[in-house]
């Protein structure tokens, strides 16, 4: 299957889509384990690899980039509509 | 092993072995440029700055001239001045030789003018290439190698494969214990705790949370609504979510190891490892402030597309994607993209290490064979 996401450090809980991924497609990628995107997620945004729970930090680049606003299922679209945004 | 460069009896070696001339003030460009003309091997560097302006800039362009000069890919330099300027060729030339640097002064007014000041200037400038060509490459060790890290033209895959790739090589020439600077303090706005915990102690810590937020009233300030192209809806729309992911695209480059230092604009480092340079973002200024800061090389990553180089340092190109590391093939010299398309990073960063090790024994990267040389002197103040 052809990779669809990049996971920028090992640590993080969200990866990048380098195209956009459809409702129920897989994501691929390496590093990225096993999940299915649950809506779209646009090309270059952000996707839940592992459960993140309200008020867990989101993490990219192995540091914080903010606090999920409500409960994350590994698959969702990560943007500002649902995370917090705590300066690093 | 380490690589083949040239020894410098003031210190780190050289990867290349430059003679130089550069105008102490801007009414000397034409002089050094016509230099420049007669001895086309010979680097001709002008700038804006030199007089006109507050003690403030007076005092970051006198150091960085003076770093210029003291850069250890010169082996001899010629400071042109006019003579009624601030910054005076002669003075540049006693700071930067009592670092230790082969220079000499040229004063326009006291030599009788232009053809008679060019002429001077071609002889000394001969002189020193014939000096030049007698030196040898001999084996250095990577401690003394210097990388400036700089990101320019940017796009949304830059913090995604082309830095975090920059990252792996200045992690590694760290590690060897050379210095690695990263520059543009504009792009570190909302990484001041990530940062200040990676600092080698709480103070240098505080050093560095002071450093970025003056950058960031500074940058309120002045550009006033503008200030929101730090992160601008583009980059949201982009998938950045706030300033503090981008920022932390942009800190990538410098790797994972401590901050040893922080510096002013062209100040060169004296701890090894990590060091945070002062600079704007915008890429030139922070080239030059990089180089007069001792860099011998610089590693620079874009997304959009910039070809920019700079005389005196080899500046070697990271594409973040495939299509324009095709469309810009004559400028870009790794592909970042590869990290798109299956490859791993510790591949790509193993590819880009080893081409840093060539370009340090003397490759020449893209933008040094098409002679890209782009220099500008940062300033804060207005001129007068």
């Amino acid at each position: 299957m052809e990779v669809n996401v990049v996971l920028v450090n090992p640590g993080d809980n969200v990866a990048v889509a380098i195209r956009e991924i459809k409702a129920g497609e897989a994501i691929v990628g390496a590093g990225v384990g096993k999940a299915a995107a649950l809506e779209d997620v646009p090309r270059n945004h952000k996707v839940s690899l592992r459960k993140i729970s309200a008020g867990e930090r989101v993490i990219k680049y192995g540091e914080p980039i903010g606090v999920a606003g409500e409960d994350l299922e590994p698959g969702r679209w990560v943007h500002t509509h649902n995370v917090k945004s705590e300066e690093g | 092993m380490g690589f083949m460069g040239y020894k410098r009896p003031r210190g780190a070696a050289g990867v290349r072995n430059h003679v130089a001339v550069m105008s102490s003030v801007s009414c000397a460009n034409g002089v050094v440029n016509a230099i420049g003309r007669e001895l086309p091997e010979v680097k001709a560097i002008t700038h804006t700055e030199g007089c006109g302006r507050g003690l403030v800039d007076i005092g970051i362009s006198k150091r960085t001239l003076v770093g210029l000069a003291m850069n250890p890919n010169v082996f001899g330099i010629v400071v042109v001045g006019l003579g009624c300027e601030f910054i005076k060729a002669p003075d540049v030339a006693a700071a930067a030789g009592a670092g230790g640097a082969k220079v000499s002064s040229l004063v326009i007014q006291e030599v009788g003018g232009t053809r008679k000041a060019t002429a001077q200037g071609v002889e000394m400038a001969r002189a020193l290439l014939g000096e030049a060509a007698a030196q040898e490459r001999t084996e250095i060790g990577w401690d003394e190698l210097t990388v400036g890290l700089e990101c320019g033209g940017s796009d949304a895959l830059s913090g995604v494969t082309a830095n975090p790739l920059v990252g792996v090589a200045a992690d590694w020439l760290v590690g060897e214990g050379g210095r690695a600077i990263l520059s543009e303090t504009t792009e570190m706005i909302g990484t001041e705790k990530v940062l200040s915990r990676r600092a080698k102690n709480e103070e240098m810590g505080k050093k560095i949370v002071e450093l970025i937020r003056k950058q960031r009233k500074q940058t309120e300030d002045i550009l006033g609504p503008l200030a929101n192209l730090v992160i601008s809806p583009g980059n949201v729309e982009g998938g950045l979510t706030n300033i503090t992911e981008k920022s932390l695209g942009c800190i990538i480059k410098g790797g994972t190891t401590p901050v040893m230092e922080v510096l002013e604009y062209g100040q060169a480092p004296v701890a090894r490892g990590l060091a945070l340079m002062d600079t704007p973002g915008s890429d030139i200024f922070s080239l030059t402030g990089m180089a007069a800061g001792g860099a011998q090389i610089m590693i620079f990553t874009t997304g959009r597309g910039s070809p920019a180089g700079f005389p005196i340092a080899p500046v070697i190109k990271v594409a973040s994607n495939s299509e324009l590391f095709q469309k810009m093939e004559d400028d870009m010299d790794v592909n970042a993209g590869r990290l798109l398309e299956g490859a791993s990073m510790a591949e790509a960063g193993e590819e880009l290490i080893e081409l840093v090790k060539r370009v340090a024994s003397g490759e020449r990267p893209k933008a040094e064979i098409n002679k890209q040389d782009c220099l500008a002197i940062y300033t804060v103040g207005p001129a007068f």
